[in-house]
């Protein structure tokens, strides 16, 4: 008794563990082999071919924008980071 | 492990802003939150800058697993680091994985409250059940379990809150769908415990001052 509340953690995570392995398998075998991208673009009802090759090419869907990709906008949006960053070390002397 | 892998545009950019806002200030009370200590845990610091490394490594890493994952490790951040380094390390990491094209930029802010939500849970759960469960490894790998589905919770909610631009389908056949995606990431969470429970019994043995676990 006394061995079994010790390993009570242990049985806990195999119970855990096998109970989400199990769920796992049966999502996998209903999804199929996908990728996560392509999984995620399947839930979400977007077209994996038409959205996750030509994603973040400067194309985006209607109010939304489209950075992903843009190498431009990348340059532009590390350097306002770095130079953000640059700014709060000086002015809290870090 | 719970990443919301969609493009920029995907959501509406009003919602983009809500998340970033909200990261933002979890942000800013973090920082506050250190400011404030007098006395700061360099050893911790350092911990927190090691993690970083490991965890922003290991996101670009595709496992051949149930057709292509990755692993975070961002409970492990959670329990090495603790939540207030921790929120700042989920941070860097998606402002990093987002500038070599891991992830959108406008989802970094959402990515982060659903990373920050893996920090905090299993952060609060490695530290709430000492008494229950003493054993290391499966405190560690239990809590893990804990912070990846309430990430993967979150993430759910955000991406149904947010509302996908563009689709078709209702909110019903979202969530149908991002609940089998749950559920693969769950089994992968098999995996990340096992890692960050030998990780942190490891730790334990050689430097239980790193876990607070000195008067054990």
């Amino acid at each position: 008794m006394t061995g079994l509340l010790e390993k009570r953690g242990l049985i806990l995570f195999c119970l855990i563990a096998a109970i989400l392995l199990a769920a796992a398998i049966l999502a996998f075998q209903a999804t199929g082999p996908q990728g996560i991208e392509e999984r995620f673009h399947s839930a979400a009802g977007l077209s994996f071919e038409e959205h996750g090759e030509d994603a973040g090419h400067g194309e985006d869907g209607g109010t939304g924008f489209a950075i992903e990709g843009n190498p431009l906008l990348y340059g532009i949006l590390l350097c306002c980071l770095a130079l953000g960053c640059a700014a709060l070390y000086y002015h809290y002397r870090i | 492990m719970a990443h919301i892998h969609l493009e920029d545009g995907a959501f509406p950019l009003t919602w983009v802003l809500v998340w970033w806002l909200l990261a933002l200030a979890c942000i800013g009370i973090a920082l506050w939150i250190l400011r404030s200590q007098r006395r700061k845990d360099t050893g911790r610091i350092t911990v927190a800058a090691f993690v970083t490394a490991a965890a922003f490594a290991l996101f670009q890493v595709n496992i051949p697993l149930f057709g292509g994952v990755h692993l975070n490790l961002t409970p492990l951040v959670g329990i090495l680091a603790g939540p207030v380094l921790g929120s700042l390390v989920i941070l860097v990491i998606n402002i990093l994985s987002a500038a070599i094209g891991h992830g959108g930029w406008g989802l970094v802010g959402a990515n982060v409250l659903v990373n920050l939500a893996e920090v905090l849970i299993a952060w609060a759960v490695f530290r709430g059940s000492r008494t229950f469960i003493p054993d290391l490894f499966s405190r560690a790998a239990i809590a893990t379990f804990a912070g990846l589905f309430c990430g993967n919770l979150i993430m759910i909610a955000i991406i149904l809150l947010s509302g996908v631009q563009g689709i078709a389908q209702s909110s019903g056949q979202v969530l149908a769908g991002l609940s089998l995606i749950v559920a693969v990431n769950m089994g992968v969470a098999v995996i990340e415990a096992l890692i960050s429970g030998l990780i942190v019994r490891y730790i334990g043995n050689v430097r239980p001052d790193l876990l607070g676990e000195q008067g054990r």
